[in-house]
């Protein structure tokens, strides 16, 4: 089968034109043997089937990303390359498109976001750059799939002009007389978005802009997981699934063991979604009515504010503050991502250059970025006492994350490298994309989650029964007490929390606390040790030898601040 | 005489003398269009933090550090 590979710039609309070439029919995977993903996907063209294949964006085939040497790797199996170029932005992306030339194979070029060359006063004279590069040009628009049949009927026109390798320089003046031929611009004003553009990153208005952002964020988050807690998923499991699970518990009263997996123990004679504990009971209802909400919000925040194109902005406005912790502005995006959930931050620190700057993310983020399971369970527990309560224990990461910063910067050594990233213009987001991207996360925090959950609560709740668990308690109960001030049964929450820490954090709840336990507990349990999916990520990423000493910093810092929260509180 | 970017007043223009610094260094700026010979323009610059540029149609980004590597000869006037 013909593979034909979309190759461009990143934010060139490539993924838009993917999605409108393959529809339903895509795959995506990582390259081997790297975190770098790329889709593909199957259509005809014509009489023929073809593979067509997104590659992950480049702005050079002179590799100097993972990105960009998978690229280069994926466009040696190629047969028919269609370089996405933005039309907007002609003379960065011919950058790419001349060392494409170079290559040897056969390229077409799609002068994609077309529809915005007219309002943003470019003229591009079509014919005449097909003619001085020596490929076919079609003008295309992937969000509205303007040209794309076009498109697709020059793909076999696709020529390989085998041009000579140049260096840099001369590929730069090249480029200079290309554009200065085929592109004329016309004066005009400067549109709204555009002046948003420059608000974003203004040294004093940007961070009114971010710190707005962010709060519109958290508070549309929270409106929208609450409203699906209190109008949909509560009310459903209570008035429709609670008459169901009670059969079952009538069912297999009689038999303890089966009863205390599936339902588990009855409060005041009742069944207690958040205390019982059973597969059918606890393990279901927190992955499914307590933190699926907030992860829908969240997913639904963060794909929009990915699409808008306003995390490099915020990338940027951090740059200088970051660097006082060892880190560079580009960080935030992982640690954003972290507060979704951190398995798929600490895969996002591929995307940064040092190791050392890896370990000392990857480490911040396990230890002091919440993922949004733990922060649900938090405000379900704490919340019912005060919202002042919640924010406090925010703002206790917050300082540990900031003073663990400063810390490792000042033992770890290495390089610091510079921030070095395109600003790309805000554009309004495109609905398929976002709701295919939102589709694939929530989906994969099911996945990942109930199973671990199910399995993790039906193990526990056999070791319990055998009293492994009991001795398990018994052994650590010094420091849980006397350090942390919680009661042994806790030890079971930090175990399960191992596994998942939102459970773990759940397992609170049965214990009578009270509220300085309930902060210390949520506290050191978010910092001691990163759940089992992070783990193994964590270990993949970072190695064996980081990963002992993350987690070593992590075990350390939780029992020093939970014991300091002790003494203090 | 030429300055390095960090030095260069917000709003003035500039050609790209040389880059200062390792092949993955120049790659890296290459790429995104800052390469001797090129136009730049400055739009702004956060304190101990990145320097705007506009390079062609698009804006980048670039880390103090890495801007002290770029020599640049302003225009005048």
């Amino acid at each position: 089968m013909k593979r034909i590979l979309l190759v461009g710039n990143p934010n060139v609309g490539k993924s838009v034109i993917f999605s409108n070439l393959t529809g339903v029919n895509v795959a995506c995977s990582n390259y081997p043997g790297t975190t770098v993903e790329y889709c593909a996907g199957r259509r005809r063209v014509g009489d023929e089937k073809v593979e067509v294949i997104d590659v992950p964006g480049a702005y050079s085939l002179e590799p100097t990303s993972k990105a960009e040497e998978v690229a280069v790797e994926m466009i040696e199996g190629g047969d028919v390359i269609v370089d996405v170029v933005d039309a907007t932005n002609l003379e960065r992306n011919l950058f790419l498109t001349l060392q494409l030339l170079e290559r040897g194979k056969p390229v077409v070029v799609a002068l994609n976001i077309w529809d915005e060359t007219r309002h943003k006063g470019i003229d591009i004279d079509v014919d005449e750059l097909e003619e001085m590069l020596g490929v076919p040009v079609v003008p295309t628009a992937g969000r509205s799939g303007y040209g794309l049949d076009r498109l697709l009927a020059r793909l076999g026109e696709a020529k390989a002009p085998g041009r000579r390798k140049t260096t840099d320089d001369e590929r730069w003046k090249l480029i200079g007389k290309i554009v200065a031929r085929t592109q004329k611009l016309r004066h005009r004003h400067h549109t709204f978005l555009e002046s948003l553009e420059d608000a974003s990153i203004h040294p004093v208005g940007g961070f009114f802009v971010a710190a707005g952002v962010i709060a519109l964020s958290f508070f549309i988050v929270r409106v929208v997981g609450e409203s699906l807690i209190g109008y949909v998923l509560d009310p459903f499991f209570q008035t429709v699934y609670l008459p169901l699970v009670d059969v079952v518990s009538e069912q297999t009263v009689s038999n303890d063991f089966l009863h205390s997996i599936l339902i588990g123990n009855l409060v005041d004679g009742r069944i207690d979604f958040l205390q019982s504990f059973g597969l059918l009971t606890t393990a279901l209802y927190v992955p499914v009515a307590m933190v699926l909400p907030y992860v829908v919000a969240f997913y639904f925040v963060l794909g929009i504010l990915e699409d808008i194109g306003y995390l490099p902005r915020l990338a940027i406005l951090l740059d200088g503050f970051m660097h006082k912790i060892g880190l560079h502005g580009y960080t935030v995006i992982p640690t954003l991502l972290g507060l979704g959930c951190n398995v798929p931050a600490l895969l996002a620190t591929r995307i940064l250059d040092s190791k050392r700057e890896r370990f000392i993310v990857a480490t911040l983020i396990s230890i002091a970025v919440p993922c949004v399971s733990l922060q649900a369970m938090i405000v379900g527990l704490l919340g019912h006492y005060g919202m002042r309560y919640v924010a406090f224990v925010y703002a206790v990461l917050f300082i540990v994350w900031l003073a663990l910063g400063f810390i490792m910067k000042a033992l770890t050594r290495g390089i610091l490298p510079a921030l070095l990233i395109e600003i790309p213009p805000y554009r309004p987001p495109h609905l398929h994309a976002l709701l295919v991207k939102f589709r694939m996360r929530t989906f994969g925090f099911l996945k990942e989650a109930l199973p671990v959950v199910l399995i993790g609560v039906a193990v526990i709740n056999l070791l319990y029964a055998m009293g492994v668990l009991d001795s398990m308690a018994n052994l650590t109960a010094p420091v849980v007490t006397r350090v942390l001030g919680l009661p042994k049964e806790a030890v079971l929450a930090v175990i399960v929390g191992f596994l998942r820490k939102d459970i773990g954090v759940g397992m609170l709840a049965p214990l009578g606390l009270s509220v300085k336990q309930l902060i210390i507990g949520s506290t050191t349990l978010a910092m001691f040790f990163p759940c089992v999916a992070t783990f193994v990520v964590m270990f993949k990423e970072l190695g064996p030898a980081d990963t002992v000493k993350a987690i070593g910093v992590m075990v350390a810092t939780s029992l020093i601040v939970g014991g300091v929260l002790n003494v203090l509180l | 005489m030429p300055i390095t970017l960090d030095q260069m007043k917000k709003g003035s223009k500039g050609r790209v003398v040389s880059v200062v610094g390792g092949r993955g260094v120049a790659l890296k700026l290459s790429a995104q269009g800052i390469s001797p010979g090129m136009t730049i323009e400055k739009i702004s610059a956060l304190r101990g933090g990145p320097v705007v540029l506009r390079v062609g149609r698009t804006r980048v980004a670039i880390g103090l550090g890495l801007a002290r590597k770029v020599l640049v000869e302003v225009d005048e006037g």
